[in-house]
């Protein structure tokens, strides 16, 4: 198989599992009990309650609804969100980019911090190289929960950060974007923490075992001193396990960022499908889904691809 | 490699069976005058362990003062119960916290070892069925895993368990909720046990017993679960900390176990204000329990395989 080839096998794949995915998060948001006019039921009369399904198109059978989502799809038009008074798609795209804000940034933090360290205790028996892993093991242990409680209790301890939110007023500008960077530590940290260790982990693992393997050996006894080896013999071939695990981290950076939204009130689409739940919003919670599906997809499609580039064996290798 | 997984789940339910016996306090026993009361330092010398008693000097501010003249016993020897001792301070509502943490481990445990010991079950069948049986069972099987181990794990509980009415009896909730994690977590066990029997099938024992005339029945329980014991083993060990933070991380957000019921989740979210946080950070001692056990966790199965971590992190 060709790299084109899987790029587009994997493009169609995402494509089905993003409108999979979608279709079912508004299946379930329609199978709940109760609709955006139950939420004020006792404020209505039942004509009124009457008027605003029909406005949001509630009152019809459940397949049009499903027929007529996914035409407004097409079109990028995802409905109205009742909770909100704003179309879903405008919501939707304002909240995704804050949680790719974020993802981003603890991906990018995590991997500069993991992978070296990694690197270092794979390859060291020292006591720091022991400091650090049992630093790791530790970390490792707290998940986002945890780490995200903590960051915003020493965070309200010594008033280094702010404790939550992505800005504090409304700013314009450059006054925006440090105000928006002076939030970011906190729920970034306690996002990437996790994830740095877990990389840390993999990357030991995989460099030692590189090491093992003959033709470290071989290139020492042809006279490399120990830091080329290491660095232009056995890192390399260490990183193959390493691409392969970004495929997973972007389900549990997913997972990751959903909690630490809500504890350190980040407004990102964790956040917004969590509150479009509690409040029986159909559309608004279709529409999460559907954003959510299609950033799960296109994450670990890109993940996979850079992946097979990089290791050109995960082209030969059939699915099982 | 065995033995430790079964030795952390031994631990665990043991935990959850006598933690509870083990708090000095129910679980909803209020000491009005002790809100937000501070942890107390145990003293030791030759009457015993004891601790001096606080009394409150300023109900509005919460301060307290140790009275040294004083001396109260540990609440397992002596109940007086006019001088309280918290050892890991006091809640909002004037409640132990380490009484609570200890009452909390039934719930969040149990829910966890209940929620396991149905995703192995099921994950173990699947897996069985479809390496054995191949062909159609095993495709379906293997797609809606694939399906399902993509999706990040808490969106998808989250949204499920906000689709039920948000408020339910307790014995509704835990079946909810175990149901919950089993329907998401059962992939985990399948993909494992369903390569293994496809890879324990073709070997020669196994032809030996079909040959032999035993029943399918018979081949996959006297030949082939047995080969998958080792990674169930493992799984289960994987398995229990991931629902222990699931518990703790709904009941956090509202959508887990009901207030009135002590567990770390309910605990936490009553600690995690911000003015609960710096006024009182002891009330977040039920972080700490969850700390302990997924760390136990990732000690015990350190060199267990490449798939443990990567399989913690995603709890998250």
């Amino acid at each position: 198989m060709t790299l084109a080839r899987f790029v587009v096998r994997r493009a169609v794949g995402g494509v089905v599992f993003a409108l999979v995915v979608a279709s079912l998060t508004l299946l379930l948001a329609r199978l709940v009990p109760g609709d955006a006019a139950t939420a004020e039921a006792l404020a209505m009369s039942p004509a009124e309650r009457a008027a605003v399904r029909a406005e949001l198109g509630l009152d019809q059978p459940l397949l049009t609804q499903y027929a007529h989502w996914l035409q407004g799809l097409a079109r990028f038009d995802l409905g109205q969100s009742s909770l909100f008074k704003r179309p879903v798609a405008d919501l939707v795209g304002e909240r995704a980019l804050n949680t790719a804000l974020l993802a981003t940034a603890a991906l990018v933090v995590a991997s500069l911090v993991g992978i070296p360290l990694g690197r270092f205790t794979g390859a060291s028996r020292g006591l720091l190289a022991r400091a650090v892993r049992a630093a790791s093991m530790a970390i490792l242990s707290m998940p986002p929960l945890l780490s995200a409680l903590l960051l915003v209790f020493i965070a309200a301890q010594t008033g280094w950060f702010p404790i939550g939110g992505m800005t504090s007023g409304r700013l314009d500008g450059t006054d925006w974007f440090i105000d928006v960077l002076r939030h970011l530590p906190v729920p970034v940290l306690a996002l990437a923490l996790p994830l740095a260790a877990t990389l840390e982990r993999v990357q030991a693992r995989a460099m030692a075992e590189a090491i093992g393997q003959p033709f470290v050996d071989a290139s020492r006894a042809r006279g490399l001193t120990r830091d080329r080896t290491l660095r232009v013999h056995a890192w390399p071939v260490s990183l193959a396990p390493v691409l392969g695990i970004y495929g997973v981290l972007v389900g549990a950076l997913f997972s990751g960022s959903f909690v630490v939204e809500i504890v350190t009130s980040w407004p990102g689409l964790g956040r917004l499908l969590f509150d479009a739940l509690r409040s029986r919003d159909v559309w608004l919670v279709a529409g999460c889904g559907a954003a959510g599906a299609v950033s799960l997809a296109v994450g670990t499609t890109v993940a996979d691809v850079l992946h097979a580039a990089l290791d050109p064996r995960m082209l030969e290798r059939r699915r099982r | 490699m065995t033995w430790r997984p079964l030795l952390l789940l031994i631990g665990l339910t043991l935990a959850a069976l006598l933690a509870p016996a083990l708090a000095p306090y129910g679980p909803a026993e209020r000491f009005g005058n002790h809100l937000h009361a501070p942890p107390m330092r145990v003293h030791l010398d030759g009457g015993g362990l004891y601790a001096y008693p606080l009394t409150l000097v300023d109900r509005l501010e919460q301060r307290f003062e140790m009275d040294p003249t004083r001396r109260t016993a540990l609440p397992w020897s002596s109940r007086d119960g006019a001088t309280p001792v918290f050892l890991l301070g006091a809640d909002s509502l004037g409640r132990d916290v380490l009484s609570r943490t200890l009452h909390g481990a039934r719930a969040s445990l149990g829910l966890a070892l209940v929620a396991t010991a149905g995703t192995l079950l099921l994950g173990a069948f699947l897996g069985l069925w479809a390496g054995y049986a191949g062909g159609l069972v095993e495709r379906v099987v293997v797609t809606v895993g694939d399906l399902l181990l993509v999706l990040p794990l808490l969106y998808v509980v989250v949204a499920l368990r906000a689709a039920l009415p948000l408020v339910l009896p307790l014995g509704t909730v835990v079946t909810a909720l175990a149901l919950i994690f089993v329907a998401l977590g059962w992939p985990r066990v399948a993909r494992g046990v369903r390569a293994i029997v496809r890879a324990e099938s073709e070997r020669e024992y196994v032809q030996a017993a079909v040959a032999l005339g035993a029943s399918h029945w018979r081949v996959m329980r006297r030949h082939l679960l047995p080969a998958c014991l080792g990674y169930l083993a493992v799984q289960t060990a994987l398995l229990v900390p991931m629902f222990v933070l699931a518990e703790a991380t709904l009941s956090y957000i509202g959508l887990g176990f009901p207030d009135g019921v002590p567990s770390w989740g309910t605990a936490l979210s009553d600690a995690a204000s911000v003015a609960a946080m710096t006024r009182a950070p002891w009330t977040l001692a039920p972080a700490a329990a969850v700390f302990l056990v997924v760390l136990v966790t990732n000690v015990l199965l350190e060199p267990a395989g490449h798939d443990a971590v990567a399989d913690v992190s995603r709890s998250g």
